[in-house]
């Protein structure tokens, strides 16, 4: 009896021990997280020790400075030791975001997170992304400056990861019971292409495809234009570029059942930003004043990571992406440069037969599963992502869809912004976006010399009007792409006549610019606020320009309140309130605005009522942008896309105002748009309890400051030239990465609130500070 | 540790009547205040995020769950070394 109560004892303490220690499905390894001297406890907010670090890998002695608001500024004696130093600090702060990243692209998120992430490694082998960046990899070794970085950066990310203990690790790390990767130069080509993928792998072609089954391709010109209804082009240098008549050949789309497509993974839609640039003819200094923010799904930690570098030879400050070396939109002493998405169509499906090409077999481990073996068609036309068994007449024959797709092409971007960081006018700038490729953007660049100017870049295919918005024939020869824009054909402004230059999404082109860019642009709501803006604005200065960045007030209900009140009328009466706070409203999406809640509400409603009766259901077929349906109600009210124009307003409206009453009451002062719309920061690996959910932060779609509720303005800077540079940045969350650090979700309230943070740019050593120093040692020396 | 705890403990307290409760209250009261200790050195900056993390309300709740498991285990450990010290 005494051995049978021994042996069960044990047995049971071996079991418990390996259950609780064991990693269960979305169970973490409790007994492990909850250790109070390895677990999660130890992941605590430390007290930073400012202290001299041996490094191996380290050439020359390098130092780091964290100023009041715990930003890194390195500074190295070489360009080797610089990335190195980059790479072991990023790591630090940011480690899990790096590993998280890199996977996706990679198409391996299943061999840590198990079968619930097979699809997206599978769309992203497939696609073609995962030897995408194993070819730009191999570029990026062929190009000295690139090779140095990426090599330096990775000694340096593992200099910080090899000693790790598991007590030591990101608290990720032990929640999903994982060990950090050693980190390899790749993995760097991968973020890079992660982030073609988020600028230009959003496609409309399977959902317009859907939508000729409903209409002829004529029809649905008037609701998707070649060219938007309202136009916002740049002010052209290169305006005389001829028409080719070889482009004009008329386009007509083929009608495939394209349900398969429906699987697609697709980023956010609403990827953008907005960026502007005034000559020293409209600032209080003489000097230029550049400012971007970008506008990308909100995430803890956030997306960029804020930093300065400095070496003899370059001192530069912007914004980095984890996992990269360099920074990539930012400033130095003469030069600042910022971005937005050109949203050019260089991502398109055709549909081929799967079996045309040759079989390519692929990998996917699966974590606790064992691993997954596939394979997928590699054609001409580009890699076969989907497929269907067609058994109809032929047995053999395989209807699949392939994707042709820039971001697909070997490149190195990250060599261009490399050299930007030490580019010291308008014109070098201009000479290396030559070479840059993709995600296809609008670059603005300025020199404190006085010179700037615009430049829509990137490899953007020669397309027929329309070609490449529906999913195309294979087959047909003339449906693929040869040729691309010559960079000097592109979109292109310097030094206006007005003296400012500027972008948000819109299409740049005017009526003669005679290549097609693709019709999946924004609305240019928000390009019309900035030229309106900028076009009367004289004397600017930079708090100036924050407060267009901070502009809520929105263009869509300016154009479209008169007639939507008009279409109302009397209402019912228990909306007469709402009717009035409607009509009071000064188009300002404020926190607590109640005609902003009751107006968007109202214009997602007559979206609904429009366009579900005539398209179809959003998920399976395009609408078209905010901006045509405004030019519709306006312009063409007897449309026969309407069926009564007033009275569909008049039950948008009344349809909003129920809603509204059944979510938040019935009475009207809790209808504020901070509540209708709340705005939340999920953490990257939806962990619970890493998110800041449910904050009150003003802004709209269509309005400066673009905010969706989950995606907006996730790096807001202002960067005023001139004998030295000043500049202010915003960005929600903090350096850290680590959700126990209280600078993890650093700036948040600010951010919210419209406020900037003044940068601390040093010019050179002696100016940094001697406290919060870390300073890094060659582990050699003495 | 937990177990190393529980063994000792167990061995410790196999003369006593209720060997495993008091084994189990020992454990359980020392990492209560081991965590409790270091959440304070870390400025209270891990306990609140466990809490909604764990959608639970109060901070002593997750003190209370992260010290019981331990404590279960560590009871399970005393049972293990009690019933051995009985084998002799």
């Amino acid at each position: 009896m005494k051995w049978i109560r021994f042996l069960l004892s044990t047995s049971l303490l071996i079991s418990s021990y390996w259950i609780l220690n064991s990693h269960w499905g979305n169970l973490p390894p409790v007994m492990k997280i909850l250790d109070p001297f390895n677990g999660l406890w130890v992941n605590g907010d430390k007290n930073e020790k400012f202290r001299d670090l041996r490094l191996d890998g380290l050439i020359e002695p390098a130092s780091v400075h964290f100023d009041d608001h715990f930003i890194p500024h390195i500074s190295s004696q070489n360009e080797s030791d610089l990335y190195f130093a980059q790479g072991f600090i990023t790591a630090r702060d940011r480690l899990w975001q790096m590993e998280i990243q890199s996977r996706v692209a990679e198409g391996s998120l299943s061999e840590i997170f198990g079968a619930r992430t097979i699809d997206s490694d599978r769309f992203f082998i497939r696609s073609g992304l995962r030897d995408a960046a194993l070819k730009s990899h191999e570029k990026m070794l062929s190009d000295p400056i690139t090779k140095q970085a990426v090599e330096a950066y990775a000694l340096g990310v593992n200099a910080y990861i090899l000693p790790l203990a598991y007590r030591d690790y990101p608290p990720e790390y032990k929640i999903f019971n994982l060990k950090p990767r050693r980190w390899r130069s790749i993995y760097s080509a991968y973020i890079v292409k992660m982030m073609d993928f988020t600028l230009t792998g959003k496609s409309s072609d399977a959902k317009m495809s859907r939508n000729l089954t409903r209409y002829p391709y004529k029809k649905l010109l008037e609701i998707f234009p070649e060219l938007p209804y309202f136009s916002t082009p740049f002010e052209y240098i290169n305006g005389d570029i001829k028409k080719n008549s070889d482009n004009q050949s008329d386009f007509t789309p083929d009608i495939f059942s394209v349900e398969e497509l429906g699987r697609y993974v697709e980023p956010e839609r609403g990827n953008g930003s907005n960026n502007w640039a005034v000559s020293g003819k409209k600032t209080a200094t003489g000097f230029p004043i550049i400012a971007n923010d970008t506008h990308l799904t909100y995430r803890l930690p956030n997306l960029w990571y804020e930093i300065q570098l400095t070496t003899p030879t370059q001192n530069v400050y912007g914004v980095s992406i984890p996992g990269t070396p360099g920074i990539t939109l930012g400033f130095n002493k003469n030069l600042a440069w910022a971005v937005t998405n050109a949203t050019a169509d260089t991502f398109d499906w055709y549909q081929a037969n799967a079996r045309a090409g040759h079989q390519i077999g692929y990998e996917i481990k699966v974590r606790d599963t064992g691993v997954l073996r596939e394979s997928f068609a590699q054609t001409p036309l580009g890699p076969v992502v989907y497929e269907k068994q067609d058994n109809v007449f032929n047995d053999s024959l395989v209807r699949g869809f392939a994707l042709k797709w820039q971001a697909q092409e070997a490149s190195n971007e990250q060599g261009v912004f490399l050299r930007l960081n030490r580019a010291t006018s308008y014109h070098e700038c201009l000479e290396l976006l030559k070479n840059y490729l993709s995600p296809s953007q609008n670059f603005i660049c300025a020199d404190r010399f006085g010179k700037m100017g615009i430049i829509h870049t990137g490899k953007i295919p020669i397309k027929r009007s329309g070609q490449g918005s529906y999913v195309m024939d294979g087959n047909k020869t003339n449906n693929t792409f040869q040729e691309f824009i010559p960079f000097l054909e592109l979109p292109r402004s310097e030094n206006p006549k007005s003296n400012f230059v500027f972008s948000a999404n819109q299409n740049p082109a005017t009526k003669e610019y005679p290549y097609y860019l693709g019709n999946e642009h924004a609305s240019n709501y928000r390009a019309r606020k900035i030229k309106e803006n900028l076009a009367v604005s004289n004397k600017i200065t930079p708090q100036d320009m924050m407060n267009l960045q901070n502009d809520v007030v929105g263009i869509l209900p300016r154009d479209l309140r008169a007639r939507v009140v008009k279409a109302i009328g009397v209402s019912k009466p228990q909306f007469s309130l709402a009717l009035q706070a409607l009509k009071d409203w000064d188009y300002s999406y404020q926190t607590n605005s109640i005609g902003a809640a009751i107006f968007w509400t109202w214009f997602k409603t007559f979206e609904e009522i429009v366009w579900q009766k005539k398209l179809g259901d959003r998920k399976n077929y395009e609408w078209p942008v905010a901006e045509t349906l405004a030019y519709l109600v306006l312009q063409n009210p007897k449309a026969e896309w309407f069926d009564a124009l007033d009275s569909q307003i008049t039950e948008a409206f009344n349809q909003a105002c129920f809603k509204l009453l059944t979510e938040f009451g019935s009475d009207i002062q809790n209808w504020q748009w901070g509540k209708v719309r709340p705005t939340n920061f999920p953490h990257n690996a939806k962990i619970p309890g890493f998110s800041r959910d449910n904050l009150n932060v003003w802004g709209d779609e269509f309005t400066l400051f673009s905010n969706k509720g989950n995606h907006g303005p996730v790096y807001k800077a202002v960067i005023a030239l001139g004998v030295k540079p000043s500049a202010w940045m915003i960005l929600p969350g903090g350096p850290s990465g680590n959700p126990f650090n209280k600078n993890y979700s650093l700036n948040m309230n600010d951010w919210g609130k419209g406020n900037f943070r003044k940068v601390n740019y040093y010019s050179n050593m002696s100016e940094v500070p001697k406290n919060r120093n870390l300073k890094l040692q060659p582990a050699g020396r003495k | 540790m937990a177990v190393l705890l529980g063994l000792v403990f167990g061995f410790l307290f196999a003369s006593l009547q209720k060997a495993l409760v008091a084994s189990f209250f020992v454990v359980f009261s020392l990492w209560l205040i081991s965590v409790m200790i270091i959440d304070l050195a870390y400025g209270y900056s891990v306990g609140p995020v466990l809490v909604n993390m764990l959608g639970i309300k109060y901070l002593a709740l997750v003190y209370l769950i992260s010290s019981i498991i331990p404590a279960l285990i560590a009871g399970l450990s005393s049972w293990v070394s009690f019933s051995f010290k009985k084998l002799f």
